[in-house]
């Protein structure tokens, strides 16, 4: 198999996640934070590393406003849900995923969304004029799962003018460089770019945030309280933490931090612009990914001229062995946007152990679809 | 000269101040928290009495979230 959808899950993962994995189930073992015996204090440092290299990995100052959840959906949620109430306004940009418009539906803020579709400058004034006194966030997908538009950050946080960013980073995290700012809430999962296992999330919070926990329980801190624990990291993790996916995710990180995020994103790039390029040239293709290089990761979205996206991609899988997405992606608004609503579109999504080859094969087998359709 | 103990608010906190304590070169044994010293996080530093400038310089280095210092005063954990 031939498996080209990273922006899903990444696969394979590096044979050190995989034994970190088992060594944490095998030979640790214990729940960090509830005992004081040996195993424990190893359970509580594995804990401590981990998130002290997802800190640095992620630039968050304090290190305390780590915290590991169980993947990006729920740091999105305990993210909106910690800092939202009903009454409030959220500015929305980006093409975003259903992990970020149902839970913000559930939370009931206003919403007014900030369109932008990559072309020209990112319009600073535009934006700031959606702003109002009781904008709580704005929430923003770092780049699209769907067409991989990127949006530029920094230019953002100018904008946003020190109202809160909610930062969707599923399809950038170990991707793209990313630095925790002092009113940023950066929302990441560890089983996509940073090849640790599913199970696995991370939330980064700046010293300006505070976040309301959604789920409380036991944290074997302060135990005498019927509240949340006051203090981070305990305030957001309640019950057994997933030592074995946070050891993965520990293994994962150090792996993308020893091959260097910008290599990765160059591997990946060269892979998709190299599919971009041969695809471009198959009659019938049509590509979604944005114009300017500067405004994409690399991913990318197709359709194949009179075939259904789902169709596409069975035959891919079924005829070549390749594993390629189809449908809407969870994100309805960007296929609204794109025009490619309601059959949605196949992605082409490479992952860093890819090989030109897989690409060969990939673009042979859109060509013979596409001569058959 | 007499044992000390650092309690800090979380677990996270007092492997922060380990690493902080390491620099400072503070020798230091992680311990169970003795009962009384409130409920927080389960274990605590403990050193050694004459440790305790360079303890305390330590959290202020790391800027560590300490609930509290203690000496073994008397056959009990003073607060100091
Ligand atoms: C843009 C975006 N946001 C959020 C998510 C949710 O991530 P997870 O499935 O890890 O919870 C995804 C996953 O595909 C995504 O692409």
């Amino acid at each position: 198999m031939i498996y080209l959808d990273d922006a899903s899950t990444s696969f394979p993962k590096p044979p050190s996640v995989h034994e970190a994995m088992l060594h944490a189930l095998r030979d640790v073992g214990a729940n960090p934070g509830r005992g004081g015996y040996a195993s424990a204090r190893e359970a509580d440092r594995l804990l401590y590393e981990t998130r002290s290299l997802a800190a640095d990995f992620f630039g968050a100052a304090d290190s305390s406003r780590v915290v590991f959840t169980p993947g990006c959906t729920y740091s999105l949620n305990m993210a909106l849900k910690g800092l939202l109430k009903a009454g409030d306004h959220v500015v929305v940009c980006g093409r975003q995923h259903n992990a970020v418009v149902r839970p913000l539906a559930a939370v009931g803020p206003a919403v007014s969304n900030f369109d932008w579709d990559g072309r020209g400058q990112f319009d600073a004034k535009a934006f700031s004029r959606l702003l109002r006194p009781e904008t709580k966030a704005v929430v923003v997908n770092h780049a699209s799962n769907v067409d991989g538009l990127l949006f530029p950050l920094d230019e953002l946080r100018d904008a946003a003018n020190g109202v809160p960013l909610v930062i969707d980073c599923a399809q950038t995290a170990g991707v793209v460089e990313i630095r925790t700012g002092e009113r940023d809430v950066v929302c990441a999962p560890g089983h996509k770019g940073l090849w640790g296992s599913a199970g696995v999330g991370i939330l980064a919070f700046g010293k300006k945030i505070e976040l309301e926990p959604v789920v409380v329980g036991g944290t074997g801190s302060f135990s005498e309280d019927a509240g949340a624990p006051p203090a981070y990291p305990d305030r957001l993790e309640p019950g057994t933490m997933n030592l074995p996916g946070i050891a993965a995710l520990g293994a994962g990180m150090r792996e993308v931090g020893a091959v260097g995020v910008a290599n990765v994103f160059r591997k990946k790039m060269a892979l998709a612009l190299d599919a971009c390029e041969r695809l471009s040239k198959i009659r019938g293709v049509k590509i979604y990914w944005p114009a300017d290089e500067a405004r994409r990761v690399p991913l990318f979205s197709f359709t194949v001229e009179g075939l259904d996206p789902s169709e596409a991609a069975d035959l891919l899988d079924r005829d070549h062995g390749i594993a390629c997405r189809s449908g809407l992606h969870c994100a309805l608004r960007a296929h609204v946007e794109l025009g490619t609503f309601p059959v949605g579109t196949v992605r082409f999504a490479p992952g860093y152990f890819n090989v030109p080859g897989d690409v060969d094969a990939f673009a042979a087998a859109v060509g013979e679809i596409a001569k058959k359709r | 000269m007499s044992d000390c103990i650092a309690v800090f608010e979380t677990t996270h906190e007092t492997l922060r101040a380990e690493e902080f304590f390491r620099a400072q070169k503070v020798p230091f044994r992680p311990v169970l928290r003795p009962r009384g010293l409130g409920a927080s996080c389960r274990m605590a530093l403990r050193f050694a009495e004459e440790e305790l400038e360079k303890a305390r310089k330590a959290v202020a280095e790391g800027n560590l979230v300490l609930k509290s210092f203690h000496r073994f005063d008397g056959g009990a954990w003073v607060k100091i």
